[in-house]
């Protein structure tokens, strides 16, 4: 038996070994973003400084991605990000494409959803702050509001299961689906997520409970003529955040895509709910509805978010982009909150993008914001940005 | 106060007329510089490809044909690009010309 074993062995290896090997063409390539922006936020000697609710002044965002096609079939991809918060991993995963309909992506990503996230590189949008709904850390009173409803990028740990399919020549659904390590707060009594803790690096990039996040989008694109596209999509994720993994978040999705020509407009709307733990009126500022003779275990509050935007050349060299978008939270909030039980944000932003040269451009904005339910009596607010992007 | 942003309003609005004049050009190519048998795979690429990022990235990547291929794939593949299999032969049309005429392109 032990000899019929291994003449099997030395077989296989003569086999392998005999077997002409087919050398693989790696190829690599490197890209990056570089942007400087200056926020200039108007105040006067009774408001508080900008800097007291913004990240006035300076910032900077510098990308690195690196993507390695091993073969026809296989990429893996690097991004790392240098900004506000020093440095994180943008994305660290492998794709395998089986076929259109069938690619599994794995690693470290942003999870499918929405129009925006495959554009929130800052060369890949038009103005200096993302919409509302995925405002990561540009938007004012961020620490009022918590930020937003899915700061952007979100990257997490998990796998992606993605693919795309033609109906003739005018329509093409995609899809996405995955399962990560979810959202995260540090404890099991939270008010919301906790979006430091969700990208820093400490104390690990790991998950917080034992509880996977799942997710996923449908889309369809309609080819109405020749330069003419329609993009509908709708996206979901849900999953929990607390270290022991009873309260839920739930995010939905709707996404809209219209290029008429040269022109462009784009609309999503969000909406999260958030189960935040009751367990004691001390906990919160308006009255818990009672259940079982008690304080309830959860109370949800709903933050939802919205966009629509326009951009329009008007020049070879010179776009113009008018956009309005939103964001509110409803919901009982903790003593001592800046906000009421509606609060909200509707803000206009005029911006333009010049082109110097390839890879090369200014972006200029001008933005308003109305308030509501802002307890410190703050209605209004001006800021304007001036930034300069390099692609690469 | 309005005196600081006035400024600042004025700085801005000359940094873009300066902008305005001493560019040469967008990130696209001019149509009408091209040949007239490459202007509508152009007009193609440039509609599909400027969905997610700048055409900057694609012009100002020095690829080989096979490796357009390989790229361009990648990206009809990625979720929501809106890039159909039937729109492929005419953008590696384009991008197959281009690599072979970038040099003199470019210094358009």
């Amino acid at each position: 038996m032990k000899h019929r074993a291994l003449v099997l062995l030395v077989v296989a290896l003569s086999v392998l070994l005999a077997a002409p090997l087919r050398a693989l063409a790696i190829e690599y390539s490197l890209a990056g973003t570089l942007q400087l922006d200056y926020l200039f936020v108007p105040f006067s000697r009774d408001d508080p400084r900008p800097s007291t609710h913004t990240l006035d002044g300076f910032t900077e965002e510098l990308s690195l991605k690196v993507a390695v096609d091993v073969t026809d079939h296989v990429t893996a991809n690097a991004k790392v990000c240098y900004g506000c918060h020093g440095f994180e991993v943008g994305m660290a995963y492998a794709d395998v494409r089986l076929a259109d309909a069938l690619t599994f992506r794995f690693g470290r990503f942003s999870p499918s959803f929405g129009e925006f996230t495959l554009r929130h590189d800052p060369a890949n949008h038009r103005l200096s702050d993302k919409p509302l709904p995925y405002d990561m850390g540009r938007m004012l009173r961020l620490t009022d509001f918590n930020r937003s409803v899915l700061p952007s990028p979100y990257v997490d740990n998990g796998v992606e299961v993605l693919g795309t399919h033609s109906l003739g020549r005018r329509v093409q659904l995609d899809w996405a689906a995955h399962v990560v390590a979810g959202m995260r707060a540090p404890t099991d009594a939270p008010y919301d997520v906790d979006f430091t803790l969700q990208r820093s690096a400490s104390p690990y990039y790991i998950d917080n409970n034992d509880q996977p996040s799942v997710g996923g989008r449908v889309g369809v694109n309609v080819r109405l003529a020749e330069r003419a596209d329609l993009s509908l999509g709708a996206s979901v994720m849900w999953g929990t955040y607390d270290t022991r993994a009873r309260m839920q978040y739930l995010v939905l999705g709707a996404d809209a895509y219209l290029r008429v020509g040269r022109t462009n407009v784009r609309a999503e709307y969000l909406l999260r709910r958030t189960e935040m733990y009751g367990g004691d009126q001390g906990r919160f500022d308006y009255a818990l509805i009672p259940e079982g003779g008690g304080a309830p275990e959860r109370v949800a509050q709903v933050r939802d978010g919205w966009y629509v935007e326009v951009e329009q050349p008007v020049l070879r060299n010179l776009d113009v982009i008018l956009r309005w978008d939103g964001l509110r939270r409803r919901g009982n909030v903790a003593p001592g909150s800046t906000l009421d039980f509606d609060a909200g944000i509707s803000r206009w932003t005029l911006g333009a993008n010049l082109v110097i040269e390839r890879g090369y451009r200014l972006k200029a904005s001008v933005e308003h914001y109305s308030y509501w339910g802002l307890r410190n009596g703050v209605t209004w607010d001006l800021a304007a940005h001036l930034g300069a992007i390099a692609s690469f | 106060m309005l005196a600081a942003v006035m400024r600042r309003v004025l700085v801005v609005a000359a940094l873009a007329a300066w902008g305005c004049a001493a560019a040469r050009r967008g990130e696209g190519l001019e149509p009408s510089a091209l040949p007239a048998n490459v202007r509508g795979d152009y007009e193609l690429f440039a509609s599909r490809c400027s969905r997610c990022h700048s055409l900057a990235r694609p012009l100002g990547s020095n690829f080989d044909p096979a490796r357009w291929r390989v790229y361009v794939e990648r990206m009809r593949l990625q979720p929501a690009s809106g890039i159909a299999l039937s729109d492929v032969p005419g953008i590696l049309r384009f991008l197959d010309w281009y690599s072979a005429h970038r040099a003199e392109v470019v210094g358009r």
